[in-house]
């Protein structure tokens, strides 16, 4: 069922132009430089460390490495962090590869 | 920038430590309280600035997640305000003064008087004292200049122009007086000859030759004192000086409308004190409003000032002056009265000084439009001296050559 609104949303995506992240639900990650790094709809925060931060998407996580971390704000969907940003990785549910 | 928007509403600067501070900082971001500059401490310890909030729900929320909190830092207004409130009298202190350096920049601070004698000045400062302009009076209830000037001139007959003008706290009162012109030195010779046609009355002379006699008809610019005395072949030549008055005759026309309409100030007034916030009128005192069916409206409107910067306050005062219009009727009689004396008093208005009407008489009057005519015709006594300066050299020859024509 799940897998089904999916296709569905992904085929209104392709049919209507609007970009994927506003009808899909997909995390949309801005990167300012190598210090500012803004990431919109995600599913909260499972670990944050001052060169670690790990956050829940939809299927898998996102892990953010780096050093001197600050989130310098939170929101229900938004987050906002500073430091410097080494590496940005998916990971999927069962294997723990990324991009 | 965050700080700043948060410092109104307060908030702590505090450390998360132990339990699943993640699960703390997810669900506080589901309640909707507001986390921001999050920093890991250490493995046990987080630190994050929140807004103030209820207690109750971030203890609810702490033991969810099996976390202890520890307060570093507490900032914003109430806090401010809780530590003020320890120190109250500071605080009223500090509103007391402001209050008093407000009061005493709306005060006049110094009148200064500028061109009068202590007399005059004595008597200006009193004048304005009753329209409450004295030295630590307050701006609000002092009316305008011009109209301190208007009021302060027509009050005073020994000045010729008075300007009233306010510098910051203090006025200045500009004099200009009255100065009585000196008795006049003695003239160069001259005769004093008619100025209109007359008929001699009479005459004081101080010096020179009368040429005219009583009951006699002169024309304008015929001599009556001649301005040289002496002998005709040895003259000395003096400044004629005295009053020749004559009978003179005038005609004038008046007309008096029997019907007219003015309006009259009754006497009464209303106030209604206003204080102005920018662009926003609060009435203080007087909330009646179109009391009157005709007034005359008058609006005084003084700015609040503190030190040198003029507040968006103004404290603003309307008077409502009554008045009522008043339809005048005569009769026949009673504008005949009056056409009168106005035409007597235009006459004398256009007269030198000293003029006096010896006989009026009405030649004709009638009832047109409504209004009264007359035409009356006057017989006054009035100086017709002017005076007329001598060219001695000129008299000299016309002497030679009379002498000369006399010997032939």
């Amino acid at each position: 069922m799940r897998k089904w609104t999916a296709q569905l949303k992904k085929w209104f995506a392709d049919v209507s132009n609007i970009p994927e992240d506003m009808v899909m639900d997909l995390p949309r990650i801005t990167l300012i430089g190598r210090s500012h790094l803004s990431i919109e709809n995600h599913k909260g925060v499972l670990a944050f460390s001052s060169n670690e931060l790990r956050l829940a998407m939809d299927r898998g996580e996102l892990v953010i490495t780096g050093q001197s971390f600050v989130l310098e704000n939170i929101l229900d969907k938004e987050l906002f962090l500073t430091g410097q940003i080494e590496t940005v990785r998916f990971l999927d549910d069962k294997k723990g590869d990324g991009v | 920038m965050k700080l700043q928007k948060y410092s109104v509403h307060g908030y702590v600067k505090a450390a998360i430590i132990g339990g699943k501070a993640e699960r703390f900082m997810t669900r506080c971001v589901e309640e909707g309280i507001r986390l921001w500059r999050i920093e890991r401490k250490n493995e046990t310890t987080l630190i994050c600035h929140i807004k103030l909030t209820d207690r109750k729900l971030l203890k609810k929320l702490l033991k969810e997640s099996g976390c202890r909190i520890r307060f570093l830092e507490r900032g914003g207004m109430p806090f401010l305000w809780v530590r003020l409130r320890k120190r109250l009298g500071i605080l009223a202190g500090l509103c007391f003064f402001l209050f008093v350096l407000l009061i005493l920049s709306n005060m006049v601070w110094r009148i200064d008087v500028q061109g009068a004698d202590p007399k005059l000045e004595e008597e200006i400062r009193s004048l304005m004292k009753k329209d409450r302009l004295y030295v630590g009076a307050l701006e609000f209830f002092i009316p305008e200049t011009d109209r301190l000037e208007s009021r302060l001139s027509s009050k005073l007959t020994r000045a010729t122009w008075i300007g009233v003008s306010k510098k910051g706290t203090t006025y200045l009162v500009d004099v200009v007086q009255k100065k009585y012109p000196k008795p006049r030195k003695a003239q160069g010779p001259r005769h004093l000859v008619a100025a209109k046609q007359a008929i001699i009355h009479h005459w004081i002379v101080d010096r020179g030759q009368v040429a005219v006699e009583s009951n006699q008809f002169v024309k304008p610019g015929q001599l009556l004192v001649l301005g040289r005395i002496g002998r005709e072949d040895d003259p000395k030549f003096v400044s004629a000086n005295g009053k020749v008055i004559g009978e003179t005759w005038y005609r004038s026309e008046t007309e008096i409308p029997l019907n007219s309409r003015l309006t009259i100030y009754t006497g009464k007034t209303y106030r209604q004190h206003n204080l102005r916030l920018w662009h926003i009128s609060v009435p203080i005192w007087g909330f009646k409003k179109n009391l009157y069916k005709h007034a005359d409206k008058e609006v005084i409107e003084k700015p609040v000032r503190f030190l040198i910067w003029e507040l968006p306050f103004a404290y603003k005062q309307t008077v409502y002056r009554e008045k009522e219009p008043v339809r005048r009727s005569l009769t026949e009689e009673e504008a005949m009265e009056e056409a009168r004396e106005t035409a007597d008093n235009k006459l004398l208005d256009s007269l030198p000084d000293g003029a006096q009407i010896v006989s009026e008489t009405i030649e004709r009057k009638r009832i047109e439009d409504g209004k009264l005519k007359i035409s009356s015709h006057y017989v006054v006594y009035e100086d017709i001296a002017r005076p007329q300066p001598i060219d001695k050299h000129k008299e000299m020859e016309k002497l030679k050559k009379k002498k000369e024509a006399d010997e032939n």
